[in-house]
């Protein structure tokens, strides 16, 4: 054992049971307090992080409340909750007219409920002017089995195909003594209305019709009222009827779910391979850098980091996202940080003049106002010095997000999760002991010229069109560098930046 | 069977301030001794004992041990605490003078025969950078590189200071004797 052991050795015993008597619960109470302030905090700080944890989830359940789509078949009118929704239906109201007997391509056939409908239509004392009640009395008494609602349908649908269709020849399966239709009736001065056969012109629409909606009303309210109590009123029945009340024009009625959606991703909800788009975004730091540090660290390096200031940096990105039919996105990009720091302190340099290396890029005298650039430089340690550097350094992100848009009646939500690789290099500055912000060179610490790590982060967009083609977006993103940190000084950093970005769709 | 102590480790880790205090009773006065080697004042060192105590509250929920891996992880929080202490207050700039390491020291046998307040006053004499490089050294174990990466120091200046230290202890020594012989 060595002169050095053996000292190291009698000492340590020596002061091992070293003790000092001194007012213990003084100081307790002094540390009770701390501790207690210390609680309250963490629980603060529990309950931030669960709002701020809560607060997408929450901002989802809005986004989607207000995304909510007014389905045709929520919407009612009046008391007895008839849903007029039925003659809106396109693709599978075709299906149902050809189940129901309604061949719309060329032949209109038979329905085997039509007898009751017309049966009831002819039986009831409703009081119609001469040419619409002629004509519907035609229409049933040659027994077409084409319902008002039928007709209404391809009305409203204003599809061409059908109307297309129903301009052909309304062939009647039925008795072919009903099938002459008795031209006369169908033409009315009152109406205006010349049709032999079901012509594309009029569609059977209420818009071409004209007659006294005031005066079929009562009787024909009074008809469904009293359908509606006997149980037997069938659908087709009730919307027949409501094309003739006044003041109801089935074609206000929003029918094409596509219509409800004004902006331009709804337009092109219908792609099936969802739509992609390139932007070009600019960040701008909302706060300090924060650098993260171990709480046990015991480095006078990191604590003064931790309380060091940083000035806001900026970056730049270009990316493309792919958002896929189902609104999940896809998001890959390369972006461009500067960070800047600034370091202040304070240093009581003694007495007396030195000659001494500024390791910094950037160093200012309060006292005397002097500045300072890297170098040699001649300092009169006089008096307690109030110093400030300032570094920046480079960093390239290569990010990877996944994320989800909503969609709203003009803007774009989006929220991201973000990972990727991130480069930090050409450092234009350096920090050295914390404590001495002016030291001697063998005892200075260069940061490590580059350096590679992980980068995760989240970021909230939103993204308003202003063409069909191009798009606005804004928002923030929070991101933290992860892995080991730098070689020298072993400390992440956390960024919040603000972000605005513009799109091409394509 | 759970041991009085595991019972008032576990309450102290959920936070239990009771138990805690029990814990600062027990260790305070032998942590308070080593604060105030470090420190240049009973308020310093209270100081230091404060910030300390915080830092092992905050901290005690992840130590896993026996009473005696306690104190000695408590030893090192406060003594970590006192250095982030003296490195605030110590802002002046040291020149070091890489001179040679001349090995002129007191011998063991001195150190062996001394009472700890004595030491303890020799040692209050030295200068702050030294004082605080030779407790770390000698009394508290830490080896040179440990020392240089707390201190923020060279492994060498570490080993220059120490060597400092030593021959003015022999010199602060010899001159005590020749007081007392005087």
């Amino acid at each position: 054992m060595d002169n050095d052991s053996k000292v190291n050795k009698i000492l340590s015993e020596k002061f091992e049971s070293e003790k000092f008597e001194f007012q213990k619960e003084e100081l307790w109470a002094e540390i009770n307090d701390t501790i207690n302030s210390y609680k309250s905090s963490t629980r603060k700080k529990a309950i931030k992080i669960l709002l701020l944890s809560l607060l997408p989830v929450l901002l989802i359940l809005c986004f989607y409340i207000v995304n909510i789509k007014i389905s045709p078949e929520s919407l009612h009118i009046n008391e007895s909750s008839t849903e007029i929704d039925q003659p809106v239906r396109d693709e599978a109201s075709r299906t149902d007219l050809v189940k129901e007997g309604l061949n719309i391509n060329n032949t209109i056939v038979r329905s085997d409920k039509e007898p009751e409908l017309s049966q009831d239509l002819n039986n009831d004392p409703i009081h119609i002017p001469s040419s619409i009640y002629n004509r519907e009395q035609s229409i049933l008494n040659d027994k077409k089995q084409l319902s008002i609602n039928s007709q209404k349908k391809i009305a409203i649908d204003g599809n061409d195909q059908i109307a297309e269709d129903s301009k052909n020849q309304a062939v009647l399966n039925a008795d072919p003594q009903k099938q002459k239709i008795n031209e006369s009736n169908l033409v009315s001065p009152d109406a205006g209305l010349i049709s032999n056969s079901f012509s594309s012109e009029d569609k059977f629409s209420s818009e071409n019709i004209n007659y006294n909606q005031a005066e079929m009303s009562v009787p024909i309210l009074q008809d469904i009222s009293d359908k509606l109590k006997n149980q037997e009123t069938n659908e087709e029945m009730i919307i027949a009827s409501m094309s003739l009340l006044p003041g109801i024009e089935l074609q206000e009625i929003p029918y094409d779910r596509n219509e409800n959606f004004a902006m331009a991703y709804s337009r092109r909800k219908d792609r099936s391979n969802g739509r992609s788009q390139i932007g070009f975004s600019l960040s701008s730091f909302l706060s300090d850098v924060n650098y993260n540090t171990s709480l046990t660290g015991d480095s006078p390096t990191y604590d003064a980091l931790q309380s060091t200031t940083a000035r806001a940096g900026y970056g730049v990105s270009a990316f493309y996202r792919k958002t896929f039919s189902n609104n999940f996105i896809l998001s890959g990009g390369a972006e461009y940080l500067k960070i800047r720091e600034r370091f202040v302190g304070a240093a009581d340099l003694g007495s007396g003049t030195s000659m001494m290396t500024v390791d910094t890029a950037f160093y200012r005298n309060k006292v005397e106002g002097r500045e300072y650039f890297p170098g040699d430089v001649l300092v009169d340690c006089d008096s307690l010095h109030y110093v400030e550097h300032t570094n920046s350094h480079n960093n390239v992100n290569l990010l990877l997000a996944v994320g989800y848009g909503l969609n709203l009646n003009q803007s774009r939500v989006i929220f991201m999760m973000e990972y990727g690789l991130n480069l930090t290099f050409n450092y234009s500055g350096r920090i050295i002991d914390a404590d001495r912000r002016i030291i001697y060179t063998d005892q200075r610490v260069d940061f490590s010229k580059t350096r590679t790590a992980g980068i995760a982060g989240f970021k909230f967009l939103v993204e308003h069109p202003i063409s069909d083609q191009i798009s606005l977006g804004g928002g923030f993103s929070l991101r933290q560098q992860l892995g080991s940190g730098f070689k020298d000084i072993d400390n992440n950093i956390t960024m919040l930046s603000g972000d605005i970005s513009i799109h091409y769709n394509f | 069977m759970i041991s009085r102590f595991k019972i008032l480790l576990s309450k102290a880790q959920k936070g239990d301030n009771d138990a805690f205090k029990i814990i600062y009773l027990r260790h305070s006065d032998h942590l308070m001794a080593k604060c105030l080697r470090y420190a240049t004042d009973i308020n310093m060192a209270k100081d230091i004992m404060h910030d300390g105590f915080v830092k092992i509250f905050q901290n005690i929920s992840r130590f896993e041990g026996n009473e005696k891996m306690l104190n000695a992880w408590m030893t090192k929080i406060i003594i970590n605490e006192a250095l982030k202490n003296y490195h605030k207050r110590s802002r002046t700039i040291f020149v070091e003078h890489h001179s040679g390491l001349e090995q002129v020291e007191l011998k063991v046998e001195i150190y062996q025969d001394m009472a700890v307040k004595d030491i303890l006053k020799m040692i209050k004499e030295l200068s702050e950078p030294l004082k605080v490089v030779f407790m770390m050294h000698c009394i508290d174990g830490y080896k040179h590189d440990e020392i240089s990466d707390i201190l923020g120091i060279s492994v060498e200046a570490s080993r220059v200071r120490l060597n400092r230290a030593k021959t003015q202890l022999r010199n602060n020594y010899s001159k005590s004797k020749i007081v007392n012989h005087g």
